[in-house]
């Protein structure tokens, strides 16, 4: 029988691509965790805390450093406490977080920090697609020359034929995401798709006339056709973490705790060809299955969600594979504005990790960071009115696994 | 057992043979090959001609290379449908990467392998053309 499991604090750097520099991820991940430390609001000693767990996908292509489990405890002052580092490609944080949530529901930890790191701006570009792309498989996908965004925008070309749907349309994603992330301190970009489109603009001495257009231009260039770099994530540094306790702790530590009422996890193949289909994930939808079963949850109870939009189509899937929308309808849905802080199905609040930034093995923190701000009601100017019940969905790689997390108030 | 090695794959692959494995319990047919059946879970499997020709079920076209394939890019990577079963990710050769629209999903193709220093790639092209 599972102990109740609650979120007493959250922190998270400012995602960034050169803001954190002259810092490592050791750095970032500190500076994570003391804020976690300052949100809660009875306070925490940290010698209550029994265990750490960290994701972080490619430290070793990042910074030459592997053992991260043991080296986070160590610049967080808590050796000799159990701990170490999860890796799912970009769902390595949902698998810290759910591994935080084992130790503490199973009753071995009363209290346990789990926590993400990406440092990525140490490489260049072509780096970084190259240590990305080993989440897909090196014998069988990558020879061909199969990159991260390479995954996605087949998975588009295959939705866009199969829903009728276009790439224009798809734009209602980014520009939304945009949109929200303006509104975020913790963003990388906070601007709307609009602002750039201003500022390029004057650049170049031309004007665009809304955000297709600018969207459409030369200056959003190609990175796997048909998706460009508008509707990529970015490469970004940063890191997250979240303090987990026992539901019957959880007064000690804040008279506004939340709760996880439901995780879920699973997998799927790594190559693209040996799936039924290209337009919907396996992973998402089991690991939603288990978590909304265990969390008695129905998708029209989720009042707002952070969704893995690594790419805009990813979004749309997801949407879809979650139970939010039909198939094919996620794209509709965000031109519908259903999508938006103030829409009926409000998604990625926090700007998305387009604008919001992806350091990969931060992310799935990250999003429980926004959605445990979101139901204590302290989102400022994106707060989603209202809300009780949250979710996160954390994919890895182009969908091979996929966290699923369930939050209440 | 080391037969399903997928370094054999490639050495066949090497002389112009595409190969899948056909499990000899239930008959059911992979390629690329691995070592377990998909569909029962037995490890009792056995090499498999496949065919060479097959249908484009979607593609992308790479701007945006990993290191090493700079000089590449743009190139099409796509997933092929082989006309006996299985599905494979290649490379698509004979279609102008600067003119995606051109490039219809469902396009009759047939394998043209390729190979990087020493090693050999998966390839199609399209028939008749
Ligand atoms: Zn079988």
């Amino acid at each position: 029988m599972l102990g109740k499991v609650a979120v007493v604090g959250a922190g998270m750097t400012r995602f960034h691509h050169s803001l954190h520099k002259n810092k490592n991820g050791r750095e970032l991940f500190v500076e994570a965790v003391l804020e976690a430390y300052s949100s809660v609001d009875k306070g925490i000693d940290p010698s209550e805390i029994g265990a750490v767990f960290t994701g972080y996908f490619a430290p070793t292509f990042f910074e030459h450093q592997a053992h991260v489990g043991p080296l986070a405890a160590d610049w967080v002052n808590l050796t000799p406490k159990m701990g170490w580092r999860t890796e799912s490609a970009c769902a390595s944080a949902s698998a810290a977080f759910i591994t935080g949530y084992m130790a503490v529901a199973s009753g071995l930890r009363d209290v346990v920090i789990v926590g993400g790191i990406e440092k990525m701006s140490n490489l260049t570009t072509e780096e970084v697609t190259d240590a990305l792309s080993v989440a897909a498989d090196n014998e069988y996908e990558l020879p061909a020359g199969v990159t991260f965004p390479g995954q996605f925008a087949t998975m588009a070309n295959a939705y866009f034929k199969r829903y009728n749907v276009t790439w224009e349309q798809l734009q209602a994603i980014p520009i939304k995401n945009h949109r929200n992330g303006a509104l975020n301190p913790k963003a990388q970009f906070q601007e709307t798709i609009m602002d750039r489109a201003v500022k390029v603009g004057k650049k170049l001495g031309v004007k665009f006339k809304d955000e297709l257009d600018f969207l459409k231009s030369e200056y959003n260039r190609v990175i796997a056709w048909p998706l460009r770099l508008f509707d990529c994530s970015p490469i970004s540094d940063g890191a997250s973490a979240a303090i987990l306790v026992r539901g019957e702790l959880a007064k000690k530590y804040t008279d506004t705790p939340v709760y996880v009422s439901g995780v879920g996890f699973a997998t799927d193949s790594l190559s693209l060809h040996d799936r039924q289909t290209y337009t919907s994930f396996k992973s998402t939808m089991e690991a939603s299955k288990q978590a909304y079963r265990q969390a008695n949850v129905k998708p029209k109870d989720v009042d707002v969600a952070e969704v893995h939009d690594c790419f805009s189509i990813a979004e749309a899937i997801a949407t879809e594979d979650l139970g939010f929308f039909k198939k094919g309808e996620g794209v509709k849905a965000a031109q519908k504005g259903i999508t938006s802080i103030k829409g009926d199905k409000p998604i990625n609040p926090s700007g998305g990790l387009k604008c919001k930034g992806h350091p990969v093995g931060a992310t799935g923190i990250a999003m429980v960071y926004e959605i445990w701000k979101q139901l204590r009601g302290e989102s400022g100017k994106r707060q989603v009115e209202n809300a009780e019940t949250g979710l996160i969905q954390n994919l890895g790689g182009s969908g091979a696994s996929c966290g699923v997390i369930i939050l209440r108030r | 057992m080391s037969e399903f090695l997928i370094s054999e794959f490639y050495e066949k692959l090497k002389e112009g043979n595409l190969v899948g494995v056909k499990c000899r319990k239930c008959g059911f047919y992979m390629l690329p090959p691995r070592m377990i059946c998909r569909n029962c879970g037995t490890n009792d499997l056995e090499w498999v001609e496949s065919s060479k020709t097959g249908v484009l079920e979607t593609f992308t076209v790479v701007h945006v290379p990993p290191v090493g394939l700079g000089k590449e890019a743009p190139y099409i990577v796509g997933i092929i449908k082989l006309d006996n079963g299985g599905k494979v990710t290649a490379r698509i050769e004979g279609f102008n990467p600067n003119e995606p629209e051109k490039i219809k999903i469902g396009s009759k193709v047939t394998l043209t392998p390729l190979t990087r220093e020493g090693k050999p790639v998966l390839a199609f092209k399209p028939i008749n053309q």
